[in-house]
């Protein structure tokens, strides 16, 4: 257990926080979702998904039952975050491996926008497509563009990873 | 074919099926889409990438205290959860349940075996009786033989002449020289002593007496040997068992055979 909430444990703990939009409720709700994953281990099938994507489906949905519990609004979630959220450089947050700017460099705002409320902050799509005012077929067309984004960013990053090894090294050996 | 996985892939139902925002009809849809097409689970597994990146971006620094909760959970749901939840299964209803069970069980046993024990013996006792009836059946058929013995018309019944000693002494001896059996039939004997018994003797001639038949009982008739020439039988007093020699101060009676 303490392996799988160290290696998953923020990540999830980010996603939680954004949907239940409160610190509390989302240590109740992250203590919940680790006791659910650790109870439900057996049915967890490697071949439908990873760790990880199982892990954050029963994250979301207790989140959102949570949030349905405590008679949360909808309205509620355009409120302003709890400052943690945003400031990545408080020292609540984690240090991230990954450039966040870079990774959504090309992302334009409206991808950014269908992507942070239907993934990070729990929103259905119908809901996605109420609050943005956009068809629901919107919704899913631009959610697949974003993560297309994403992909093709993590795919240059990577290339560009190679590339800087292969340049070390090449330094190192005229050195 | 090739369009039903374009289909799937241009549907964006990958994507939402990894962030779990797919009905559960659309989740089998996938997931059979996926068993069909193994080249989707590649496409599925750098959109959960791409995700899982994405999140960790924006990840929280998960608390050390809600980590402490849950190892403390884990720890107390598996240390006392075998006993409580044994107590839980255990306790109120179930537990009457299973003592109610145990008991019934129990008296439903007891009964058995209590009623094995009495058919057993019942049927000891039927057994007994049967013998028992046996044995009085067989008396009954002996009796039934003697008193059919004794309606011969070739029988001799003949009291006993008494003795002065026991003046009151009435037996009827019937012998029937044809079948060669002689049966007495008891009206009044004097009574015997604990350590006592009646003796029939034979009489024949010069000869000695001949021991015969040793007996208590009195009570109806009495098959007694026969023994051919006598001219006489004598009943006598002795001690338990009889004697090869009778006392003759205990004399109660003679049958005279030849006179």
């Amino acid at each position: 257990m303490s392996a799988l909430y160290e290696k998953y444990g923020s990540a999830i703990y980010g996603v939680i926080t954004r949907i239940v939009k409160n610190r509390y409720t989302a240590e109740e709700v992250l203590q919940q979702t680790m006791l659910k994953a650790w109870n439900k281990m057996g049915d967890y099938d490697a071949s439908k998904s990873s760790i990880y994507t199982w892990l954050n489906v029963i994250a979301r949905s207790t989140s959102i039952d949570a949030v349905r519990l405590k008679r949360y609004k909808v309205e509620q979630k355009t409120d302003t975050l709890d400052p943690i959220i945003h400031d990545s450089r408080t020292s609540n947050i984690n240090v991230s491996r990954i450039d966040i700017d870079r990774l959504t460099a090309n992302l334009e705002p409206k991808y950014k926008d269908v992507l942070d409320k239907l993934y990070l902050e729990g929103y259905s799509q119908s809901e996605v497509a109420k609050l943005l005012d956009i068809p629901l077929g919107t919704v899913k067309t631009r959610i697949k563009f974003a993560i297309g984004i994403l992909r093709k960013e993590l795919e240059n990053e990577k290339s560009l990873f190679l590339g800087m090894l292969l340049l070390i090294v090449l330094i190192l050996l005229v050195c | 074919m090739l369009e039903s996985l374009k289909h799937i892939r241009d549907s964006g139902l990958l994507e939402l099926y990894v962030i779990g925002e797919l009905s559960p009809g659309d989740v089998a849809t996938v997931e059979a889409a996926i068993e069909l097409y193994p080249e989707l689970k590649t496409d599925l597994n750098l959109i959960e990438k791409a995700l899982h990146t994405y999140a960790e971006a924006h990840s929280i620094k998960a608390p050390q205290s809600v980590l402490n909760k849950v190892l403390s959970k884990i720890e107390s749901d598996k240390s006392p959860k075998v006993p409580a939840k044994s107590e839980g299964e255990f306790s109120g209803v179930n537990k009457l349940l299973v003592f109610t069970l145990l008991a019934t069980f129990g008296t439903l046993l007891f009964q058995l075996y209590d009623k094995s024990k009495l058919t057993e013996k019942h049927a000891e006792e039927v057994v007994e009786s049967k013998d028992e009836c046996s044995e009085e059946k067989q008396l009954l058929l002996d009796k039934l033989s003697l008193y059919k013995e004794l309606e011969k018309l070739d029988n001799r019944s003949i009291n006993v002449s008494a003795t002065e000693k026991y003046p009151q002494t009435q037996i009827i001896l019937n012998t029937n020289e044809v079948t060669q059996r002689n049966i007495l039939q008891f009206k009044f004997l004097p009574p015997l002593e604990s350590n006592q018994s009646y003796q029939l003797w034979s009489l024949k001639g010069d000869s000695d007496p001949i021991p015969l038949n040793v007996f208590e009982d009195i009570s109806e008739l009495l098959e007694v040997d026969f023994i051919d020439g006598t001219n006489a039988y004598a009943i006598t007093i002795e001690p338990k068992g009889g004697l090869e020699s009778p006392t003759l101060e205990n004399l109660i009676g003679v049958f005279s055979i030849a006179g």
